[in-house]
């Protein structure tokens, strides 16, 4: 590692602010719209097999 | 029966020689830089070769796999069941290469000589800027796509890529603001990188936007796809916006074909590279999960989705 200790690597000199704020962002901006894309996945499979259930019961009597 | 060798006619050794020696007299003039001559090359040597073979000399095989493979990814149904096997290994290559370049970068690279730390934000904000420019190119190229041949799987893309590359464009912006603060004493300029940059974040909102304002979903997807392939002129200008006026934003400092190379250090470089690729790979993650979904509901009444959904 670069930095000696981890507080260290906390505070990047007088820019750990800057870097940390940035790559919190950043990352989570990511992650949430991979999430938003794996809960809509999910839904949509949720409502098409509750009409196919349901589909199914109406041709069942 | 036997077998005779069929001998290999003459112009065969005729024609590789001479890509040889095309080859061979690239490598000594060119005055691309090292590594990438090299590359570039014997890259280019083996693809013309695999080109001859394809098209040259079994035009025949070349072109039926081609109309095969289009055909393929035409053809929601394929289409599902190709990226399900994919998708896995992309989600691995992505997460592995992501966390390797974003913790090389912020712990283990050196500083850079002026800025300091501040620096290191370059590991997240050139992959989200490179990653939203290649993702508008991509989603131009489906534009066209669908405009022309009519490929329905094309507007499912354009509509899967563009919340992935608004937020790439979003985070790009916020880190590039972020960055400036320390370094050019502002966190926002009215400068033409950033302002084109910031065209290209709203050329997202406004796909997505017209796909969720038009009601009839063919009118919809001309109106995307029109959209997307007009706003490839914006990517052309975001990129070479630093060339072409004054910038408060550095030039680029990566090059594959110009003399210059790459001016950032290898060590620097390492860890940036895996990062670009990993956010592009991350990039083709979302894409495939946005357009499976799409699929499934738009084939809902299909016989292959109920048997997806069992």
């Amino acid at each position: 590692m670069y930095f000696e200790s981890w507080s260290a690597l906390w505070q990047m000199g007088t820019h750990g602010p800057y870097v940390w704020s940035a790559f919190g962002i950043g990352v989570a901006l990511i992650a949430a719209n991979v999430a938003w894309a794996l809960w809509h996945s999910r839904t949509v499979r949720a409502d098409l097999k509750r009409q196919l259930q349901r589909q199914a019961m109406q041709e069942k009597p | 029966m036997t077998e005779t060798a069929r001998p290999v006619p003459g112009h065969f050794y005729l024609w590789s020689g001479l890509g040889l020696l095309v080859a061979v007299a690239l490598y000594v003039f060119w005055q691309a830089p090292q590594p990438n001559r090299t590359v570039l090359v014997v890259g280019g040597y083996l693809l013309s070769v695999l080109f001859y073979f394809g098209a040259v000399r079994y035009p025949h095989w070349y072109w039926q796999a081609l109309v095969r493979w289009y055909h393929q990814l035409g053809s929601p149904r394929h289409f599902y069941r190709i990226s399900g096997v994919l998708l896995p290994y992309l989600v691995a290559l992505s997460g592995g290469l992501l966390l390797v370049g974003l913790i090389w970068g912020l712990a283990f690279s050196p500083p850079h000589h002026e800025q300091g730390n501040s620096y290191r934000i370059i590991y997240l904000h050139v992959p989200a800027a490179s990653g939203a420019m290649m993702g508008y190119m991509a989603m131009g190229i489906c534009g066209l796509v669908s405009l022309v041949w009519r490929m329905k799987m094309a507007e499912v893309a354009i509509k899967a890529i563009a919340p992935f590359g608004a937020t790439l464009a979003a985070v790009a912006l916020i880190t590039g603001a972020i960055w400036g603060r320390p370094t050019w004493g502002t966190y926002w300029i009215w400068d033409a990188r950033l302002t084109s940059m910031l065209i290209l974040f709203f050329m997202y909102l406004g796909v997505m936007g017209l796909q969720n304002a038009i009601a009839d979903p063919r009118q919809a997807g001309r109106a995307a796809s029109l959209l997307s392939l007009v706003g490839i002129i914006n990517v052309v200008i975001v990129r070479y916006s630093v060339d072409w006026w004054h910038s408060l934003h550095q030039g680029s400092s990566m090059s594959i074909f110009g003399a210059g190379g790459s001016q950032i250090h290898p060590s620097m470089l390492a860890p940036l590279l895996i990062s670009m690729f990993g956010t592009y790979f991350l990039f083709a993650v979302a894409v495939l999960i946005r357009t499976r979904t799409e699929v499934l509901w738009r084939e809902r009444r299909s016989r292959w989705v109920k048997e997806v959904l069992r």
